[in-house]
C-alpha cells in the first residue's frame, strides 16, 4: 500500500503548517478554557490534545488509503452523508436552537462538518464525469442539485454558514473544472438575487437578528450586538504585541461569547496582537498556497478538483471566521479551521488535507 | 480519469487566478485586523479596562465633627455591609433561607436579591457587627463583606438641627449636608476581576484601593454651652410647653456662634423616627415678626442720627395716630405710659415712643439702618437653609409702615438676623458674618482651611453702642428684662413679646413669641444670648417671665464656665431684695404691668382672669427672681382642682395655697416642703388631702 517514493513527494511544508496552527490553537484553547465550568483548568485543552492525535490517525489512514479508493466510492459516500444529515433532522441532540448533533455517548458526531468532505469527493467525481462539457449555460445545474441536497437538510438544522461553504465549493470547484466564467457569474447574480429573499423567509429570528446586527451593530447592544461589541473590544485592546498568552482581559474574563470556539480568534488577537495573528493569517495563507500547489501538479482532474474543493472550503471558513470577530462578516457560528475547539471540525480539515496530501504525494504514477 | 480536455495553460491561470482570489481575502482580514488592532486600538483598550474592573465600593471613613475644644460631637464607627455575587451563589434557595432570617429580611426578598443579573448587590448595609459574623459563619460563596463606615453622635439630640444627619451615603441635613463634599473624602474600592456575566474569577487579583479620609470639621459650637443653653431650652420645653424654642449663643466680637438650638429638636442616632420639621436647624430657617427685641434697631438708629435725647420728656396715652390710624401700646388698656422721659420709652418698651422715635430718624433712613444691621439679606452662615426674612422696600414703605417698624411689627426676621444686629451693639457697632465651622483639617490633624471673624460692614459708632448697652443694662437692672438680671455682672438686655403672624399676615389672638436678647457682661461683651419662645400653652405670655428668666439661667452657667469674674464679693454675699407688689383685685393685664419689672418670677393657679389672692403678700421683701405664687380664682369648690407645686414653700404658705383651692393639707416634718402627694398637675376633687413633707433647708 505504502511505498517509501510516496514520502519524497509528500508536503512536509503542508503537515508542518496544519501542526503549527494545531500548536497555536492548544494554546489559545488552554488560555480561553482556563476558567471553565468544569472546574479543571485543562480540560479543554487535554481534549482537544487527544482530539488531536486520534485526527492525526485519521489523517493517517486517508493518507495511506489512494485517493482512487474516494473516487470509486464517492456515491457510496454520498448516500452515507445523506443518511447521517437525515439522522440530525430525526434523532439530533438540541443544542442553542439548532440539531446539529448525533450523541454517540462520548462524542456528539456533527455529519455536517464531515458533509462538506464528502461532497467536495463526490463533486470533484461528479466534475470529472462531465469534462470538457462546460459550453453550455445550462452546464452548471446538475452540480448545483449536487450539493443542493445536503446542503437545504444542513441548511434546515438550521446551519447557514454551513450551507454556504457548499456555494463556494461549487463555484471554486466549477470554475477549476473549466466552467465558463460568464455564466458562473450570471448564476452567482442571480443566485443572490433569487436566493437571499428566499432565504429571508426560511431564517429563524435570531439569524435575522445576526445579520441585522452585522449591518448596524448599535441595534442589539446585549444579544448579538454584544458578542460583536465584545470581540472588537478584545482584539482592538490586543494591539500590536498583545496582552500575553493568559493575559487577556476580555477573554479570560468570559466577555467574549464561545470564545475557545466560534471566537477563539479573538482571543488569539487580544493576548497574542496583531503579530500573533498575522502569523496565523500567514500560516492559513501557506496553507492554502500549497493546497492549491498540490491542485496543480496532481495527476489527475480529480485530485486537482478535490484539492481546489479542500483550498476553497478552507479559504472561506476563515473569512467567514475571522471576519465574523473583525466586523466585517455576520455571525453565523462558523469554526475557524484547527483552531476552534471541536472535534468535529477539525477531523472534518483533517481528513480534507489528509486528502490534499494523498494527492500530492501521489502525483506522480509509479513505475513498476 | 483523463485531463486532457482541459488545457494545462487554463489551468495553470485559472489556479493562479484563485489563489489570487483566496490570497486577496486573507489580506482583507489582515487590512482590517491593522486597523481594529492598531489604529483604534487606544479607544477599545480604553473600553476594555472599564469593563474588566467590576468593583465594589468600600466607603471612605467619614470626617468627624469637633465643637471648638475638640470635643467629639458627631463620628464615624465601622459597619459592614453584605454584599451578594450572584454569579457566584450555587444554591440561591437555601442561601436565601439561610440569610433572611440573620438579616431580618424577607425570604422572597433575599432570593430576588441573589438572584439579580448582576455582578454584585448590596443584601443589607451597615449591619452590626453579630449580624456580620453570623453570616460570615454561614460561610455562603457569593457572600460577601464590605468595610463601611456608620455615623453616631455621641451626645443624641445635642446640637441634632445644626450637625444634621447622614444617611446611607451622604449628609442630608445640617452641617453633613451643608459640608458633605468636605467630610466626605474619597471612596475605596475593592476590585474583583469580573467576568462577562459578573461572576468573580477565582485567581483574580482583588486590589483594594485604599478610601481616602474625610476631612474633620472643627466648629465655633462650645458644647458645654449648647449643652446649658438645650437644657434650659428643654426645661421650659416640660414646664410651659410651648410649640417651640429657639437659642443662638454668639461671640459678638467674633460672629463665631457658640450654641445654637431649636426645639422641638431630634435624636440624629435615629433621624427617620422624627418628623423631618424637626430637622430644620429654625434658628436659621425660621422667620417671624421679632416685636420689641427691634426696638434696639430703632433705638441705636436715633441715637447714631443724633435723634434721641434719653432725657427729652415724651407723654404716652395708650395709642397715637399716625397717617389717621391709631396704633396702640400694649399699656393702652390702662390708658398708656403717661408722662415719660425718653429713657423710659425704652425701659417700658413704649410703642408711641418708639414711633415718635422712628419718625424723627425718618423713614429712609430707618430703613437703611435696618439693612445695615443686616436685616432682609441673608446673613451667609455656613449652615443650609438660612431664610430671607422680609422687610419692607422703600416704595412699601409708608408712614403706617414706618411706625409699625419702629417698634418691630411689619417685619420678618430670622433668630439669627436678630442675633447679630444686637451683636452689632455689643461690639461696639459692627455686623459681623456669624459662622459654625472655625477650622477644616484633614484626617492627620493638618488645618487646610481657617475661618477668620468677618466684618460684613461698620453700623454704629463706639460711641452710639456704648449707649445704646448702657440704655439696655438699664432694662435689665430696673426695667422688664430684671428677670435677666445676674448678680455680680452687668447685664445688658431687651425683652420682646410678639404676637404671632398667622397665614395671611392676621395675628393670631393669644399666641405670643416670648423673646429676650442679651449678653455680658456689658463692659465687655463676651458672649451674646438671644432666645425666643413660641407660644407658651402655660404660665405667663410674657417676655419678662419665660424668655427672660430662661436667658438668665443660661447666662449665669456659662459665665461661670468661661470663668468671667463676678464683681460680686463673697463679702457682699447679700441678695438683691425685691418688695412684692400687691397684686390682690388686678386684672392679669394689670398685674403684668406691675409684674413686669418687679423682678420676680410669676406663678398662676387657676384659670380666672381676677387675682384674687397671692403668696407672700404685697410689701413682703425677697430675694431677687423669687417665685410668686397667684391665684386667679375660677376653679369652685366642689368641681376638680388642680393640685399645685408646693415645692420651696414653708408650711404657712403651703396651707394658704392649698386653702384657696379648697384643699387639706397633710403634713409632716418641718422646714420648707420637699415633696408632697399627690404630685403637681395631678387633678383631684376638691376638699381632697395633699401630704406634704417638710424638711428644714441644710437638713438631711
Amino acid at each position: 500500500m505504502f511505498d517509501k517514493k510516496y514520502l519524497r513527494n509528500f508536503d512536509f511544508i503542508m503537515l508542518a503548517t496544519v501542526c503549527a496552527i494545531m500548536l497555536i490553537s492548544l494554546g489559545i484553547i488552554s488560555s480561553a478554557t482556563i476558567i471553565n465550568i468544569t472546574g479543571d483548568p485543562n480540560y479543554f485543552v487535554r481534549r482537544q490534545a487527544v482530539l488531536f492525535i486520534i485526527g492525526f490517525f485519521v489523517m493517517l489512514v486517508v493518507i495511506t488509503t489512494d485517493y482512487t479508493q474516494f473516487y470509486r466510492f464517492a456515491p457510496h459516500l454520498y448516500v452515507l452523508n445523506l443518511l447521517l444529515l437525515g439522522a440530525v433532522l430525526v434523532f439530533g441532540r438540541d443544542a442553542g436552537g439548532a440539531q446539529r448533533w448525533i450523541s454517540l455517548k462520548v462524542f456528539d458526531l456533527q455529519p455536517s462538518e464531515f458533509a462538506k468532505v464528502i461532497v467536495i469527493i463526490s463533486l470533484a467525481r461528479h466534475l470529472v464525469s462531465r469534462e470538457g462539457n462546460f459550453d453550455s449555460p445550462f452546464s452548471p445545474i446538475p452540480f448545483f442539485l449536487h450539493i443542493a441536497v445536503p446542503m437545504a437538510v444542513i441548511f434546515l438544522q438550521p446551519d447557514l454558514g454551513t450551507s454556504l461553504v457548499f456555494i463556494v465549493i461549487v463555484f471554486g470547484m466549477l470554475f477549476m473544472a473549466g466552467a465558463r466564467v460568464r455564466h458562473l457569474l450570471f448564476y452567482a447574480v442571480s443566485g443572490i438575487a433569487v436566493g437571499l429573499p428566499l432565504m429571508w423567509k426560511v431564517l429563524k429570528d435570531y439569524q435575522k437578528m445576526r445579520l441585522l446586527v452585522f449591518l448596524n451593530p448599535e441595534k442589539d447592544p446585549m444579544g448579538f450586538g454584544w458578542q460583536l461589541r465584545q470581540s472588537m473590544i478584545a482584539i482592538g485592546s490586543g494591539g500590536l504585541r498583545g496582552k500575553g498568552l493568559f493575559e487577556g482581559t476580555q477573554s479570560q474574563l468570559e466577555f467574549l461569547p464561545a470564545q475557545h470556539t466560534d471566537f477563539i480568534f479573538s482571543v488569539l488577537a487580544e493576548e497574542l496582537g496583531f503579530v500573533g495573528a498575522v502569523v496565523l493569517l500567514l500560516l492559513f495563507l501557506l496553507l492554502i498556497y500549497r493546497i492549491v500547489r498540490t491542485a496543480a501538479v496532481a495527476r489527475d482532474t480529480f485530485g486537482s478538483l478535490v484539492c481546489i474543493g479542500v483550498a476553497s472550503m478552507l479559504t472561506f471558513q476563515v473569512l467567514v471566521n475571522i471576519g465574523m470577530t473583525v466586523g466585517i462578516m455576520p455571525v453565523t457560528g462558523l469554526p475557524l479551521p484547527f483552531v476552534s475547539y471541536g472535534g468535529n471540525s477539525l477531523w472534518a480539515n483533517m481528513i480534507a488535507v489528509g486528502l490534499v496530501l494523498n494527492i500530492g504525494m501521489r502525483r506522480h504514477r509509479l513505475m513498476f | 480519469m483523463s485531463k486532457a480536455a482541459v488545457s494545462g495553460i487554463i489551468i495553470k491561470r485559472r489556479l493562479m487566478l484563485l489563489f489570487v482570489v483566496m490570497a486577496a481575502t486573507v489580506l482583507a482580514l489582515l487590512m482590517r485586523l491593522f486597523y481594529i488592532q492598531l489604529v483604534i486600538a487606544g479607544e477599545l483598550q480604553a473600553k476594555a479596562w472599564e469593563q474588566w474592573n467590576r468593583s465594589i465600593p468600600a466607603r471612605s471613613p467619614r470626617g468627624s465633627i469637633y465643637d471648638r475644644k475638640e470635643r467629639l460631637l458627631a463620628g464615624s464607627a465601622s459597619a459592614q455591609s453584605v454584599i451578594a455575587l450572584p454569579p457566584q451563589i450555587q444554591d440561591k434557595e437555601e442561601a436565601a433561607r439561610l440569610l433572611a432570617p440573620l438579616l431580618e429580611m424577607e425570604e422572597s426578598r433575599v432570593l430576588e436579591l441573589i438572584s439579580r443579573r448582576s455582578a454584585t448587590v448590596y443584601l443589607k448595609r451597615l449591619v452590626d457587627e453579630e449580624t456580620a459574623f453570623a453570616v460570615r459563619k454561614l460561610n455562603i460563596r457569593g457572600i460577601a463583606f464590605s468595610q463601611e463606615t456608620r455615623r453616631f453622635y455621641p451626645h443624641g439630640s445635642l446640637a441634632s438641627q445644626l450637625l444634621g444627619f447622614v444617611g446611607i451615603d451622604e449628609g442630608l441635613s445640617g452641617l453633613e449636608h451643608f459640608y458633605e463634599l468636605v467630610l466626605k473624602g474619597r471612596d475605596g474600592r475593592i476590585e474583583f476581576e469580573s467576568d462577562g456575566r459578573g461572576r468573580r474569577i477565582p485567581q483574580g487579583v482583588q486590589s483594594y484601593i485604599q478610601p481616602k479620609d474625610g476631612n474633620d470639621l472643627l466648629l465655633t459650637i462650645d458644647q458645654t454651652i449648647q449643652y446649658i443653653v438645650e437644657r434650659e431650652m428643654e426645661r421650659v420645653m416640660l414646664s410651659s410647653k410651648p410649640k417651640g424654642i429657639i437659642t443662638i449663643a454668639v461671640d459678638p466680637r467674633t460672629g463665631e456662634i457658640l450654641a445654637i438650638a431649636g426645639k422641638p429638636d431630634f435624636d440624629p442616632n435615629r433621624f427617620a423616627d422624627f418628623p423631618s420639621e424637626r430637622w430644620k436647624l429654625s434658628p436659621v430657617t425660621n422667620t417671624f415678626e421679632p416685636g420689641s427685641t427691634f426696638k434696639l434697631v430703632t433705638l441705636a438708629a436715633a441715637l447714631e442720627e443724633g435723634k434721641f435725647n434719653a432725657r427729652e420728656g415724651f407723654f404716652c396715652r395708650g395709642a397715637i395716630t399716625v397717617a389717621g390710624r391709631s396704633i396702640g401700646c400694649w399699656t393702652r388698656g390702662r390708658g398708656g405710659h403717661g408722662a415719660i422721659s425718653f429713657e423710659k420709652v425704652v425701659l417700658g418698651s413704649c410703642n408711641p415712643g418708639f414711633i415718635t422715635i422712628g419718625q424723627r430718624i425718618g423713614s429712609e433712613k430707618l430703613l437703611s439702618y435696618i439693612r445695615a444691621f443686616g436685616f432682609g439679606v441673608k446673613s451667609g452662615i455656613d449652615v443650609p437653609g438660612e431664610s430671607t426674612g422680609i422687610i419692607f422696600t422703600e416704595k412699601q414703605f409708608g408712614p403706617v409702615e414706618a411706625a409699625t417698624t419702629s417698634f418691630g411689627q411689619g417685619v420678618s426676621v430670622t433668630p439669627l438676623q436678630q442675633a447679630m444686629a444686637v451683636a452689632a451693639i455689643a461690639n461696639g457697632g459692627y455686623l459681623m458674618k456669624p459662622y459654625v465651622v472655625k477650622q477644616v483639617r484633614d484626617s492627620e490633624g493638618n488645618v487646610l482651611e481657617k475661618r477668620e471673624p468677618q466684618v460684613v460692614r461698620r453700623v454704629l459708632s463706639g460711641e452710639t453702642a456704648r449707649e445704646v448697652t448702657r440704655i439696655m443694662e438699664l432694662v435689665v437692672t430696673e426695667g422688664s428684662g430684671i428677670n435677666a438680671y445676674i448678680e455680680g455682672y452687668r447685664i445688658a438686655g431687651k425683652t420682646g413679646t410678639a404676637q404671632k403672624v398667622g397665614p395671611g399676615g392676621v395675628y393670631i389672638g393669644g399666641e405670643y413669641i416670648l423673646s429676650f436678647v442679651g449678653f455680658a457682661p456689658a463692659e465687655d461683651p463676651q458672649i451674646l444670648i438671644y432666645v425666643a419662645v413660641d407660644a407658651p400653652q402655660s404660665g405667663p405670655q410674657w417676655g419678662s417671665q419665660t424668655s427672660a428668666p430662661m436667658f438668665r439661667r443660661m447666662m449665669e452657667d456659662i459665665l461661670k464656665y468661661l470663668n468671667i469674674p463676678s464683681a460680686k464679693t463673697p463679702v457682699n454675699e447679700a441678695p438683691r431684695m425685691v418688695e412684692v407688689p400687691d397684686l390682690m383685685r388686678l386684672s392679669l393685664e394689670e398685674a403684668s404691668d406691675v409684674l413686669e419689672t418687679s423682678g420676680l418670677l410669676v406663678k398662676f393657679i387657676g384659670s380666672g382672669s381676677t387675682i384674687l389672692n397671692q403668696t407672700p403678700k404685697g410689701g413682703a421683701r425677697v430675694p431677687l427672681h423669687t417665685q410668686i405664687l397667684v391665684y386667679l380664682g375660677g376653679e369652685a369648690a366642689g368641681e376638680e382642682v388642680t393640685v399645685p407645686d408646693l415645692s420651696g414653700k414653708s408650711m404657712r404658705e403651703a396651707g394658704e395655697i392649698l386653702g384657696w383651692l379648697g384643699l387639706r393639707m397633710n403634713f409632716s416634718g418641718s422646714g420648707i416642703a420637699r415633696s408632697q402627694s399627690p404630685a403637681p398637675g395631678t387633678r383631684v376633687p376638691a376638699n381632697s388631702v395633699v401630704s406634704v413633707e417638710f424638711r428644714n433647708p441644710g437638713g438631711p
